[in-house]
């Protein structure tokens, strides 16, 4: 293996890192939006 | 004798491979830790929505399913490695560049400028990202580089590129891609967004103190966006899209949050 193919690995494996981090993010978003609309349905039973 | 085993033989080049193997190794363990928190907080994120789902719009389920099964493919394809496949194969390594040298050719020829084209940046910056020098005749007009990293999206090139052709004056077709909605900024919204060098350009949105957001690209659905100052610290962000959907975000000190 030469080392720029070693170089390109390692560039690979922090895209990889930076693409996971994304991913977590998008599931905090997920969550928090779920979180909300619990708190919408408590909300309503509250004041129905 | 082979480069690899010429290169392996200069006992600098030796160390530097081995520093490369121990980051490589870091980097996934970094990677299967988060991969596994990744998958741990989709199952909770799931049994959530199941929780919830009887309460919910036949919109919001669809929304959530399909934000679900997204997110799931996600993880699959870059456990799998699909997104990164790395192939050692000289042959393929330069139909993989090939392939691309063509592609942003095409968004360059999108301009409709005659004698534009792409090589060697003048100014080549020692980061691991796609670079290119702009030239029109064989005469430079500038460098554009995308985030470390990654490849510039379609986007994100073709306003780079809008950019350098306004600083030389020279005139290009419209392009639908580029930035077609309307911007909104609210008393004092400029300001703080300065102070946390927040910008949108073109049809990118950069936060640069966010380090888990990369620069977003604005959609084409994207009728306008809307930004209101809470206070100094923070902005809020109100987006329409053509079909009027309406999400909100907060820029709390430059990190962007969706609510």
């Amino acid at each position: 293996m030469s080392l720029q193919t070693q170089k390109q690995i390692l560039q690979d494996r922090k895209e990889k890192n930076v693409k996971i981090n994304d991913v977590i993010r998008k599931i905090k978003n997920l969550s928090v939006k779920l979180e909300k609309i619990e708190n919408e349905i408590e909300l309503k039973t509250v004041i129905l | 004798m082979p480069e690899t085993i010429k290169e392996k033989s200069n006992p600098e080049v030796k160390k530097e491979f081995q520093e490369i193997e121990k980051q490589i190794d870091i980097l996934d363990r970094q990677f299967n830790e988060k991969t596994y928190q990744a998958t741990q907080a989709l199952n909770k994120a799931e049994e959530y929505y199941l929780k919830l789902k009887e309460d919910l719009t036949e919109q919001q389920k669809g929304e959530f399913e399909q934000d679900l099964n997204m997110i799931k493919q996600l993880i699959n394809d870059l456990r799998e490695g699909e997104d990164f496949d790395i192939d050692n194969d000289p042959r393929i390594e330069r139909e993989k560049v090939a392939l691309r040298e063509q592609e942003v050719k095409s968004w360059l020829d999108l301009f409709g400028v005659q004698g534009l084209e792409l090589g060697e940046p003048k100014m080549k910056v020692r980061c691991p990202c796609e670079q290119y020098g702009l030239y029109l005749n064989g005469k430079h007009l500038g460098d554009l580089e995308g985030a470390p990293f990654g490849k510039m999206s379609k986007g994100e090139f073709i306003n780079k590129v809008a950019s350098i052709l306004n600083e030389n004056n020279i005139h290009y077709e419209a392009i639908p891609e580029m930035q077609d909605f309307s911007i909104e900024y609210g008393e004092g919204a400029k300001e703080v967004m300065d102070k946390y060098e927040v910008s949108l350009k073109g049809n990118m949105f950069y936060t640069p103190l966010d380090r888990e957001n990369p620069p977003i690209e604005i959609e084409s659905k994207t009728k306008s966006i809307s930004f209101y100052k809470i206070n100094n610290e923070k902005v809020k962000i109100v987006t329409e899209d053509k079909d009027g959907k309406v999400s909100n975000y907060t820029l709390v000190q430059g990190k962007l949050i969706e609510i």
